[in-house]
């Protein structure tokens, strides 16, 4: 039969990892249920040991540098969240909602072909207004600080991933300049505008999706995983 | 066991565990493999929680937490993906089993 650690043994145990490297309380949480179960498992095994002693064999196990285990949650954090949010993404190209992407779509292409600048600076300063308007609205739709984001990493991750993809195509937008002619202007060129326009159109379903599927997508994450963390969303 | 061996078959390990015992946390998984290799196979922390984020982080693993007590406890299990991984992840292992004893000329199993 295993004995329990007490909630003093877990604050110590909480503080160790932290002196240790790991700033997560995410990932502090998996370590400190290993070395807790492995040091409950030994004090039954060693009883003269104290808890000092236990903590050291079951640090042991591990190893020195665990910044290592952290960032490996770090890549594979990412990746879950790009696979999650792009996945969702694909909604917006299956039916109905495809409809709704290319009417989008073609009412800018076809405003840019026929109007020029008239429609695509309104666009331009919509999507950009639209960027704004979600970056605020992410930000405190929730209980999200700053002080959070150091926390836990599941919280910088997905933020770090939607406001990722939600300045990215404005830096597209700046890396179009490079292959625009000298000699013409944008508005001239008919496949920069067929660029332009699919960049706007993304840049509209994935704040869309900012505010309004993933969202609850992290709170349903954070019931499911991350019971100790409390954010109201 | 030689660590570098068991380390190209980890996420097999793991997998195949999680298929068999349905949902296992971390230290489990380690006490699980030492049972059943009668300690001559040790998954070392350092190795197993990088290989599970990995896993999580694909598809092939799901998670979820639990209180136990005054902890919290993860506890993984497979999806649906992960069990098509498996199916094509213990086909490689046979390959490479086979293919090994042809090499070294010796029964492995």
């Amino acid at each position: 039969m295993s004995t329990s650690l007490t909630q003093h043994e877990i604050k110590i145990l909480f503080s160790v990892i932290q002196k240790k490297g790991v700033k997560y309380v995410d990932v502090q949480h998996e370590i400190v249920d290993h070395l807790a179960s492995d040091i409950e498992l030994n004090k039954n095994r060693h009883p003269n040991l104290n808890f000092q002693g236990h903590i050291d064999l079951a640090f042991n196990k591990f190893p020195s540098d665990l910044r290592k285990i952290v960032r490996s949650k770090e890549k594979s954090m990412n990746r879950y969240w790009q696979r999650r949010t792009l996945t969702f993404m694909k909604s917006y190209f299956q039916l109905p909602t495809i409809i709704t992407t290319i009417i989008l779509y073609l009412l800018i292409v076809i405003g840019s072909l026929y109007f020029g600048r008239y429609v695509l600076v309104p666009v331009f300063i919509l999507m950009l207004t639209t960027i704004v308007f979600t970056l605020i609205k992410s930000y405190n739709n929730s209980n999200y600080s700053k002080e959070n984001e150091k926390k836990y990493l599941v919280l910088r991750m997905f933020f770090g991933q939607t406001i990722t993809m939600i300045v990215l195509p404005t830096t597209l937008l700046n890396v179009l300049h490079i292959f625009k002619s000298e000699s013409s202007d944008i508005f001239s060129q008919t496949w920069m505008i067929y660029v332009i326009s699919a960049i706007a159109t993304f840049t509209f379903m994935w704040c869309h999706a900012c505010l309004t599927a993933f969202p609850i997508m992290l709170e349903e994450e954070l019931k499911l995983k991350y019971p100790y963390l409390t954010l109201s969303i | 066991m030689n660590a570098k061996l068991l380390r190209g078959s980890l996420d097999t390990i793991i997998i195949k565990l999680l298929n068999d015992h349905g949902e296992m946390y971390g230290y489990e998984i380690t006490q699980k493999v030492k049972d059943i290799t009668g300690e001559e196979v040790k998954i070392t922390e350092g190795a197993l929680y990088p290989s599970l984020h990995k896993l999580e982080g694909k598809g092939i693993l799901s998670v979820e937490t639990r209180s136990i007590g005054n902890r919290f406890r993860k506890y993984y299990s497979i999806t649906k993906e992960g069990k098509s991984e498996l199916a094509t992840m213990l086909e490689d292992m046979k390959i490479y089993m086979n293919s090994m004893e042809l090499i070294l000329n010796t029964k492995l199993t």
